[in-house]
Parts: structure tokens; sequence; C-alpha cells
């Protein structure tokens, strides 16, 4: 037990067969005096769908701040595809293929369904054509084809949700950063969407980075989770691993159930 | 394309229309009338242009102002020929405001609103104190050369013509798109791949360039420049053409500017009570018809649609 | 050593006033998230009045002049006021957090009420007499005492202010709706009536700035508005919406106006302050205290 809780703790898993794409190591993240993310190491392997879970406010939005490079860490390096992104701007990272959502205002709100998609293909994508034909696509793979003038604020809660994630996979990532990709969604959409993600990781091939509220879900899907708390890595393992876990149970399951 | 678009085939035949009566008028006061309103046009849409990164940009008066002076010292200082003298225009706004823009586009909406309106401001003061530009008085003298008189009004609003439609195709391009984008939600574009403050920058450039030729066609068209002209005062008014005609499509600022610019007409005689019906439309058209007319007609045609369908 | 001591009672002098119109414009944004340009129109009608109440019961009746000028500080401040809340009931109440909207608004109403004084007051500066007269000596430098007298009152009414601010249950409301409005109205703060307060209480300092300024410069129809583009950078180098940044910053374009406009020239001077404000914006783009905005 002492054994595997060490191991666990350093947030690396030695069964993994995938390479590593993404890789932080002591991540900290002050506000003022507020200490949000603190001593976080992890690595993401290639292939695999990785939970990150913890209560409100555990810093599970910090680190997707971070890993995408939309605020800088205080101290603690990052590295994707073998490369040191700490500090790197969130246009740099997201070029080379990290591509995150949105919890809240996830949409370009005021834009039809197929501008929204559009414009996640402009950086990779050069002639309108191309655009237009990816576009379709992606709309299709989220069950959007029948929407595309549709204003994405007018769109139903459940389609908004399928949009982010076209959007973010026009952007045509490598890794997928999912931030409560299923908060709000009913129970047949949950179904979908959870269909949806592991069609994007076997067929697609993108490794996919989940941050969920849903534990029913995290648990059924995620190869992987990490355990955060109060901005600390509280445990790390197999779905199996982490719900026995005493300390992940008095933290969090035992306040939510 | 145009037999898709009769909105822009109109527009078109507008211009030429416009260049036509230039050519052939023989009245130059409602020729420079034209020229006015084309110019005043100009000046909204590039305004207009700004805002759909969703940036209030009243340097719009400033680089209005530097484009007239780099002609006005193109031609009457270095004495370069008519076409280069315009032609530097755009080029030092547009260098200019990139350098503005990488400096103040890390900020956005109120900051942005305030430091364009103390860039615009302080310009104006650089003039007033430079002697080579004239100071306070400015700066006189700058002709077509004659071969070229007859035809300088057709020039100008050939010219102006251009920029209208060239921001027109800027706007329904992708590039465009993205700039929509990131007035609604820049974090979207920053996300997959954008580079958010570039474009902004882009966006702001490219506006100034248009507006610094607007600038220079103003210096040829009135021949005598002066800081007065280049006051923040400017941006107000050309946001005054983009609230009364509308702010949801192009034309709009084109219909506002010139509504105003004919009314203006009668209005100079007026004193103060010219800037007390400015202010008063200004504020009804805010408060009253919040879309100005495009807005108006937007509604007035989603009305009848209705209406048709209600019956 | 009596130049510098001149010079510095200079800076505190104008800076005094600058502090005034600063903290109006600061208070007005952080609680409505608006920028008023026709904020110059509360200083500039605060000093039309000043002139018009005196030049009627000094020349007229033949009322002391301190008394005189007490009175028609009084009027000013009611005069702002009822402008204040005509402004904001038939306008300012529809632009609430609506910068582009309330920039037009600001505008319109700047155009509008500038072109009424220019009917009402015409294009003549008039002055009025000397409230306090006599010079005092400070450190070598000389000083009338008036002018003396208006940095005091200012300081008094800043500090007020700073009391006000975050001392009092409607300066918590203040903060608590600068700071974030929903949450404000969550915890049962009435938005639109702080709304109103901030309004009221930022046209009130620019009247106070207005009225004293009357003291010692010759009064126009456009006296305020030579404040605004100072007041922006004040307010651009404090942050928007800090009480204390407006504060400092006042005090700080002050001292280069008045060193700066001794040593080099005004115009230098003026060009210094943008300078300032453009290295500023490369190191810290949300003010010396401004919060960096989301």
């Amino acid at each position: 037990m002492n054994d595997t809780q060490t191991d666990t703790l350093s947030g690396y898993n030695k069964s993994s067969e995938g390479k590593i794409l993404l890789k932080a190591e002591s991540l900290e993240r002050k506000f003022g005096g507020l200490t949000a993310v603190a001593d976080f190491s992890f690595e993401l392997h290639e292939g695999e769908i990785l939970g990150l879970i913890g209560p409100n406010g555990a810093g599970k939005s910090t680190t997707f701040n971070l890993i995408s490079g939309f605020i800088p860490p205080t101290s603690g390096t990052l590295s994707f595809l073998d490369q040191n992104i700490t500090s790197k701007s969130a246009t740099y990272i997201s070029r080379m293929g990290l591509i995150r959502t949105f919890q809240h205002e996830s949409l370009l709100s005021e834009m039809s369904v197929a501008d929204n998609i559009i414009i996640a293909t402009t950086h990779r994508l050069k002639t309108a054509a191309a655009r237009q034909e990816k576009m379709r696509e992606m709309a299709k793979l989220t069950g959007l084809e029948d929407y595309l003038k549709v204003t994405a604020s007018s769109l139903p809660h459940g389609l908004q949700r399928m949009l982010s994630i076209a959007i973010a996979l026009a952007a045509e990532p490598k890794v997928l950063c999912l931030d409560e990709p299923l908060t709000g969604l009913q129970g047949s959409e949950v179904k979908a969407a959870l269909d949806l993600f592991e069609m994007i990781r076997s067929e697609l091939g993108i490794t996919i980075l989940l941050v969920e509220h849903n534990m029913r879900a995290v648990m059924r899907i995620c190869d992987r989770i990490l355990v955060l708390n109060h901005g600390r890595l509280l445990a790390a393992g197999t779905p199996e691993e982490v719900s026995q876990n005493d300390l992940v149970i008095e933290a969090y399951l035992g306040h939510k159930k | 394309m145009l037999k898709s678009n009769p909105g822009l085939a109109l527009c078109i035949l507008i211009a030429i229309g416009a260049i036509c009566f230039a050519l052939f008028s023989g009245d130059p006061y409602y020729v420079q009338v034209v020229i006015w309103v084309f110019a005043n046009a100009a000046l909204a849409v590039t305004l207009r242009f700004v805002l759909l990164i969703g940036e209030l940009n009243i340097a719009t008066a400033a680089f209005f102002g530097i484009g007239a002076y780099t002609t006005a010292v193109a031609s009457t200082i270095l004495g370069w020929p008519f076409f280069i003298s315009l032609l530097a225009a755009p080029v030092i706004a547009g260098v200019i405001s990139s350098l503005f823009g990488w400096i103040t586009l890390r900020t956005k909406g109120p900051y942005f609103l305030l430091i364009s309106f103390a860039f615009t401001e302080i310009v104006r003061l650089i003039y007033t104190k430079t002697e080579a530009l004239g100071g306070n008085s400015g700066m006189i003298g700058m002709f077509p050369p004659m071969e070229l008189d007859a035809y300088f009004p057709a020039i100008a609003i050939s010219i102006l013509a251009a920029i209208l439609f060239g921001l027109y195709a800027a706007e329904r391009s992708n590039l465009g798109r993205v700039f929509k984008a990131i007035k609604n939600n820049e974090d979207i574009p920053r996300s997959v791949g954008l580079n958010v403050i570039g474009l902004k920058i882009l966006c702001l450039v490219i506006a100034s360039t248009a507006v610094g030729l607007v600038g220079g066609v103003h210096a040829y068209t009135n021949s005598v420049i002066a800081p007065a002209d280049f006051t923040y005062f400017v941006a107000v008014l050309a946001l005054a053409y983009v609230k009364i005609g509308g702010e949801g499509h192009i034309v709009g600022p084109i219909i506002g500017a010139t509504i105003l610019t004919l009314a203006g007409q009668f209005l100079h005689s007026f004193g103060p009570y010219e800037n007390i019906f400015y202010g008063a439309i200004i504020i009804g058209a805010l408060l009253l018809v919040p879309g100005g007319i495009v807005g108006l007609g937007v509604r007035f045609k989603a009305g009848t649609l209705m209406g048709r369908a209600g019956r | 050593m009596e130049l510098q001591v001149q010079l510095l009672m200079n800076t505190l002098q104008i800076g005094s006033v600058y502090v005034l119109f600063a903290l109006g414009l600061t208070l007005i944004f952080g609680v409505m998230k608006i920028v008023n340009f026709a904020h110059g129109t509360f200083f500039t009608a605060a000093a039309l009045v000043v002139t018009s109440v005196m030049m009627w019961s000094v020349d007229t009746i033949g009322m002391p002049i301190w008394f005189s000028y007490l009175i028609a500080f009084v009027m000013a401040l009611l005069v702002v006021c009822v402008i204040g809340f005509v402004v904001y009931f038939f306008g300012f109440k529809y632009v609430l957090k609506d910068l582009n909207g309330s920039f037009i608004l600001s505008i319109g109403l700047l155009l509008l009420l500038n072109g009424t004084y220019l009917i009402l007051y015409g294009g003549v500066p008039r002055s009025i007499p000397a409230v306090i007269p006599g010079n005092i000596t400070i450190l070598g430098a000389s000083l009338t005492i008036q002018r003396l007298v208006l940095m005091i009152v200012a300081a008094i009414i800043t500090l007020g202010l700073y009391i006000l601010v975050h001392r009092t249950k409607l300066g918590l409301s203040l903060r608590a709706v600068a700071e974030d409005q929903e949450a404000a109205m969550l915890q049962g703060i009435p938005y639109r009536r702080v709304a109103l307060y901030g309004f009221l209480i930022g046209a009130t300092l620019a009247a106070c700035a207005g009225a004293l300024m009357a003291t010692v410069t010759p009064v126009t129809t456009v006296i305020g508005d030579d404040f605004l583009v100072k007041a922006f950078i004040i307010i651009i180098i404090g942050g928007l919406g800090s009480v204390l940044g407006a504060i400092l910053g006042g005090l700080l374009i002050a001292l280069i106006e008045s060193f700066g406009g001794y040593y080099f020239d005004p115009s230098t001077a003026t060009l210094a302050m943008f300078v300032l404000v453009v290295i500023l914006l490369i190191v810290r783009p949300q003010g010396i205290l401004g919060h960096a905005e989301k």
C-alpha cells in the first residue's frame, strides 16, 4: 500500500505504454498570496484518456490555463512533444497541437455554427474550400450538420457543448483538453458524448485530458485519473486504484456522495 | 458575384456615377461636396473597421492627420511627385500605426479608448510645436500638378471609393470573420492557434493605412491643413456617422456620413447650434435607434417577413 | 531652493485640482464601467455658476466677497448635481457597463452642454475678484493665500472621499459594485442606486474642482475640456477605478507639468507624460495600481 502510494503520488505511471506527449514538473501557480496549484507533476501518454478530478477550487481550471499557455506558471516546467513550452504563448502551444476547450463562454456566441468551426481551421488550412470541407466534416462528427447557419447562442445547451468540441477538433489537435464537457448534459447526451470521446481517441488517434465533475463518466472512460485537492496532487492511478484510495474517499468522494 | 449581390452592384454604380459627375459637372461646389461625402464615409468606415475587433479607435483622427501631414511634407517640402506624395501617406500612417498598435493593443476596452484619445491629442500638439510643420497655422500649397488638375476630383473620388470597396472585401474575407471572432470572444481564436494580438495589430494597421490615404487625399483636396483639423473630434463625427447609419453593416456608416455631411452643409451658419444639433442627434440615435438606419431597415424587413408568415 | 519650493507649491496646486477631477472620473468608471467624456462639462458648469453668481451678488448687491463665494460654491454644487441627475436618468442609466454606448452618449452630452454654455454665457473669459487677498511666504517661495487655501480645501475633499470610500457603508457598496457587480447584487446591494450615487459623487468632485479653479483662473465655456486629456493620462497611469491611483497619478502628472514646464517647456512636459504612459503600458498594461483585467 505504502509502496503504490509513493509511486502514484509522483503522478507517473510506469505501466503506460505510449510515449510521453505532455509532461509537467513541479508546476506551481500563485495569485497574490493564494496558491492555486503547487508542486504538481504528471505525464500524459500518447493514446490515453487521462482524467483530472477534484473538488471545486482544487486547481483544475488553473492547471488547464497553465498547460494551454493562457497563464504562465509561477514556477515549474512544462514540456510538450519533447519541447519546453513553459511560458510559451497560448497561440504557440495551440499551434503545436495542444487544444483546450473552455468551461464557460466556450463559443463564439454571436456567430453561426459554421463560422465557429471555420475560425478553428483558419490557422491550418489556407483555402476557403479546404476550410469548408473540414468544417462540414467536424459538424457531421458532432451532429451539428443541420445547424450550420444557426447562431451559436441559440443552440440547445447539449449542442453548444458539442460545438465547443467541434471547434477544438477542427484545429487538428494531438492532445485535446476538455474542460467539464459534460456539465448540464442529459443522460442520453452524456452517453453520446462519451462515445464521441472514445471515437476521437480510437479513430482520430487524439490523446485526451479530461476535467470533469461527473464521477461515473470519468470512472468509465478514463484510463488513469489524477486527483487534485487544494492545488496539490492527492492521488493518481487507474479508476479502481483512485476510487479505493482512502485519501480520495475522504477528501472528495466522501463529501460528494 | 455581382448577380448574387445586387446591393454591391448598386454601390459600384453609384461610385461610377459620382466619378462621372466629378468629370463632367460644371459646378465645383457640388463636386467638392461629393468628395466630402466620400471622405467622411471613408473615415467612418475605417473607424468601424477597428470596431470589428471591438475597439473604439479615436486615433483614427490621428492617422488621418498623419496621412495629411505626410502628403503635405512630401509635396511641399520634399517636392515629391503627386502620386508618390499621395502614396507616402498610407505608408507612414501604416508604419506608425503598427508601432502604436504593438504598444497599445496589449490593453483593450477603456484603456485602449483613452490611450488612442491621448495619442490623438498629443500628435496634434506635436504639429503645433513643430516649426517645420507650420506650427499652429499648419501647411499650405498642396496642389495636384496642372495637367491633372481637371481630373483631380475624379481621382480623389476613385481613390476614396476604392478604399470603401477594399475594406468591404477585407471584411467579407476570412480575415474579417477572424476579426469578428476576436470581438466576440478572443479566447476561442487564441485557443485554436491564432495570434490574437498580431491580428488585432493587423486590423488597426489596415484601417490606419486606409485612413492615412484619406488624409493624403484630404491634403490635396483642401490645399491647406492645420492641427485644428485633426482633433479627436474627427473620430467623434466618424462615430456619429457610424451610429446614425448603423454599425451592423458597412453601408451603415456610408449612409450616415452622406446624410450628416449633406445636413452639415446647411448647419455651418448656425454657430454653437451646430454642435447642439450634432450632440442631440448622437444622443437621440443612441437611445432611440440603437441599430441606426441599417438596423431599422433590418427590423422593417423582418417585420414584413413576419407579417407575411402570419398571414 | 526657492525655485524648487515654488515649483513644488505649483505642483501641489495644479495637482490638487487634477486629483479631484480624476477622482470623479475614476469613481464613475469603477462603479458604472463607463468613461465619461462629458466629465469636463461638470467642471465647467461649476466654474460658470461661480462667476455668474458672484458677478451678480458682489457687483449688484454688494455682498462681501467671501460670503458671496460660499453661496456661489454651494449653488455650483447644486446645479451640477441637478445636471448630473438629469443626464443620469435620461442617458447614462441606459448605457451602464456599455463602453462604446456610454462614450457616444457622453460625447453627445459634451457637444450639447458645451453648445448650451456658449449660448448662455458667451465666449468671453471672465474672472472673479480675489476671495482671500494677500500673499504668504513658505521657505522663501511666495504664494497667494488663495492658492494655499485651494490646496487645503482640495486635500480635505480628497481625504473626505477617501474616508467615504473606505470607511462608510456607502463606500463599501461602491467598492463591492466596482469589484464585482453581480456578486454585489447577490449580496443585496441595489446596483442602480449605488451607480447613481457614484455618478453624483463623481460629478460633485468635478464641480468642487471647477468651483475652486474659478478662483485662480479666468473661466471660459471650455475650461473643463483642457483637464480631460490630462485626467485620462492620470487614470491610465493610476489604473482605472483606483482611488489611490488617481491621487498619486494626479500629483505625478502635476509634478511633470510643473518642473518639466519650467526646465523645458510645457509641450515637452506633455510629451513626457505620454512617454511615461507608453513605458508603463509596456511594463504594466493595467496601470500602477490597477487590477489585471481578465
